[in-house]
């Protein structure tokens, strides 16, 4: 089963991107929530987690500190981190790119993004089962 | 892309959400100058601009109007105020979020986290000019003030 952390200190804004997650589709997901960076990476370091999306606005520990933080850790660094934030603009993107997010979504979420998103996650996973 | 100016760039972030969010368009837009008073019940939101100028944004929700935005949104019945507070505090994060990236494309923005704010009484409106945004029979009423 696929597991999903989704990090966002607003409720509304983690049970919008689960609805979407599973009307792309991926209806088996085990979804996970941290409302800050600080209790995402206290569930990574708990379970294993095969993807993140992450807010970037929120109290105590922000998104871009937690990409850091998931980036610069041995265990946690192959994991695929999707930002997800109103905040997104060409030069928000091309940083969150440069420090390693697998993809930087606008909020409100386009459907059709969310799924191309799932798509290329999915193809990388099973592309590294096989190696 | 090209910088909008001001009012556009609120336009765009409006009808953008309007339509990712509500599946609506924007039907109407008027700016009017605010004489009444906060009270009521209406609730009123107010976002930080942080980065790369300071000014707030005052995002104004008729109690009437909230409660159907944020059940529109979520595609369920609400069931609580703190559901309600905190669907109104993304939808008001959203479009500031939305208005800062279309204003500004070629450097990063920063924002606070939205303020939910309540009036049992009567409070003076702290600006003087507002956008009200209608859409689906509902109403969003937005002011932004350098600071």
């Amino acid at each position: 089963m696929f597991k999903i952390l989704i990090v966002d200190d607003s409720a509304t804004a983690r049970k919008l991107i689960k609805k979407s997650i599973e009307i792309c589709g991926l209806t088996d997901g085990q979804f996970l929530e941290a409302s800050n960076g600080n209790q995402a990476l206290e569930i990574l370091h708990q379970q294993m987690v095969d993807l993140v999306f992450t807010d970037l606005n929120m109290p105590e520990m922000d998104g871009t500190s937690l990409l850091k933080r998931i980036k610069a850790s041995p265990k946690l660094n192959h994991l695929p981190v999707v930002v997800i934030t109103s905040l997104k603009n060409q030069a928000a993107e091309k940083l969150l790119i440069a420090e390693h997010a697998f993809a930087v979504l606008a909020k409100p979420l386009k459907l059709p993004e969310v799924h191309q998103v799932l798509q290329q996650v999915m193809k990388s996973a099973w592309q590294e089962e096989l190696l | 892309m090209k910088n909008l100016n001001l009012l556009n760039a609120l336009d765009k972030a409006m009808a953008e959400t309007a339509e990712q969010l509500f599946f609506q368009e924007l039907s109407e837009m008027h700016k009017e100058n605010v004489n009444d008073v906060f009270g009521n019940g209406d609730f009123l939101v107010e976002v930080n601009i942080v980065e790369p100028f300071k000014a707030r944004f005052y995002f104004l929700y008729e109690q009437k109007f909230a409660e159907q935005m944020v059940t529109e949104m979520l595609g369920e019945v609400i069931d609580s105020h703190k559901q309600l507070i905190d669907g109104l505090k993304e939808l008001s994060n959203t479009i500031a979020g939305k208005f800062m990236a279309n204003y500004i494309q070629d450097q990063q923005f920063r924002i606070g986290l939205p303020n939910f704010k309540s009036s049992s009484g009567k409070t003076k409106l702290p600006f003087e000019q507002i956008y009200n945004y209608y859409f689906d029979e509902t109403k969003i009423g937005v002011a932004l003030q350098p600071e």
